[in-house]
């Protein structure tokens, strides 16, 4: 039994280990969420633990960004190239974004108050946690980390902090994404250029630039944001073994006829 | 006889625990008292619109990946290119929100300390018992330990 019995009289619990993951409630500030959402649809979810809707909008994002060319819009509209924008938007495509794109940001912010409002009722109704969990493909267990490690190996590659903190369907998720966008960006040569002084072949404005802008642009969002995910789920992750740890002490080492030391 | 220890929360408070009950001292000699952490319960008690302690990376990374973005597309027309304005930005980016976040932070870091007794543990035990628990307790990352003996010294 990993979970309390459906016909237990627990109604919430904070958190669920599962051999996936550790899924975890606790109090998010919905603009932070709200922000990632924005800075890219699915990532705000992705935060909530909300995995199936989170590579749902994200799958949607990438998609209809590279059909309707928003990412080469936004590139020319801030550089000052108007015309350009214009005409680069695919008009077949481009209407379909605003609305599920301002839904992701809306959605993800809502969510975030509502299950704050559940971590609140599930701390207070201070249910029991079952830290360990092993089956036959995995284990998983709370454990202390550090949250520096999990971010410095998430950057290093997007994922791996995600697999030390047990994260498998995010490590999935980052590590897919990553390999895929520096592949079809062509970031590694363009880093290896940029390296060499040889700039005319990373600037787009150039003919023999071998650089993708359209999947340049995608990289910031994803790069930090599994950087910034595997930190804050170290730390929630390591106050949830505190917690825990500190309701099992009280359960089971506080004798009631302990002999408290008293001078006679 | 007790010997009263503080341990941080880790999993080196259990061995310790069942480390010593394997060398028989009995369960209801041991008494462990997990203290509440002080900033941990105002966090609990903030509205639901502000963040919980984890605060301190959100604005950085924030910051970081927006000039990282900006930094990229001015980079096409920039003389160094979108590699390296994007990293310029990534670091400015991180530093600026760092610092804001540090300064606007600095009272609560102030009160923060790098290692805190999180667990108080009493054992009642006797004389011969005492440098055996003593040692396994230290050998177990234990953050202080004593002994108390009421009878000698009245």
């Amino acid at each position: 039994m990993d979970r309390p019995d459906s016909n237990s009289t627990v109604r919430r619990y904070i958190a669920y280990v599962s051999t996936l993951g550790t899924t975890q409630l606790h109090l998010r500030n919905p603009y932070v969420i709200a922000w990632w959402s924005f800075s890219f649809p699915g990532l705000g979810h992705l935060l909530l633990s909300k995995y199936l809707r989170g590579f749902l909008l994200f799958t949607w994002e990438i998609f209809l960004n590279y059909k309707a060319h928003i990412n080469l819009a936004i590139l020319y509209s801030f550089t000052g190239r108007f015309e350009m924008a214009k005409n680069v938007l695919d008009l077949t495509w481009v209407m379909l974004y605003p609305p599920t794109y301002l839904f992701a940001v809306y959605d993800s912010y809502r969510t975030t108050i509502d299950i704050n409002l559940q971590y609140i009722l599930a701390a207070r109704e201070d249910a029991e946690v079952k830290m360990f969990n092993i089956n036959s493909t995995e284990i998983n267990h709370l454990d202390k980390r550090k949250p520096w490690v999990a971010a410095a190996w998430s950057a290093l590659m997007p994922g791996l902090g995600q697999i030390y903190i047990h994260r498998i369907p995010s490590a999935l998720f980052s590590m897919c994404w990553f390999i895929s966008m520096v592949y079809l960006s062509k970031l590694l040569p363009a880093i290896h250029y940029t390296l060499m002084g040889q700039f005319d072949y990373v600037k787009s404005i150039y003919l023999k630039s071998i650089v993708d802008a359209h999947w340049l642009l995608n990289i910031p969002c994803l790069y930090f944001f599994a950087i910034y995910e595997s930190y804050v789920n170290t730390v929630e992750n390591n106050k949830l073994f505190d917690w825990e740890q500190a309701k099992f002490l009280k359960r089971d080492y506080q004798y009631k006829y302990f002999k408290m030391p008293f001078k006679k | 006889m007790y010997v009263i220890s503080t341990f941080e929360h880790s999993n080196y408070l259990e061995l310790a625990i069942t480390a010593i009950q394997m060398k028989g001292i009995a369960k209801e000699n041991i008494l462990c008292v997990p203290l509440d952490k002080k900033s941990e319960d105002k966090k609990l008690f903030d509205t639901i619109h502000s963040a919980d302690g984890l605060s301190l990376i959100d604005f950085p990374i924030i910051l970081a990946t927006i000039s990282c973005l900006f930094g990229g597309i001015y980079g096409f027309i920039l003389a160094w290119g979108p590699i390296m304005w994007g990293i310029i930005g990534m670091c400015v980016g991180f530093s600026v929100g760092l610092v804001i976040k540090l300064i606007t932070t600095r009272k609560y870091n102030r009160q923060k300390k790098s290692k805190s007794s999180e667990v108080v543990v009493i054992i009642d035990c006797n004389d011969k018992q005492l440098d055996m628990i003593k040692n396994t307790l230290w050998e177990h990352n234990a953050l202080g330990v004593s002994k108390l003996s009421l009878d000698n010294n009245i």
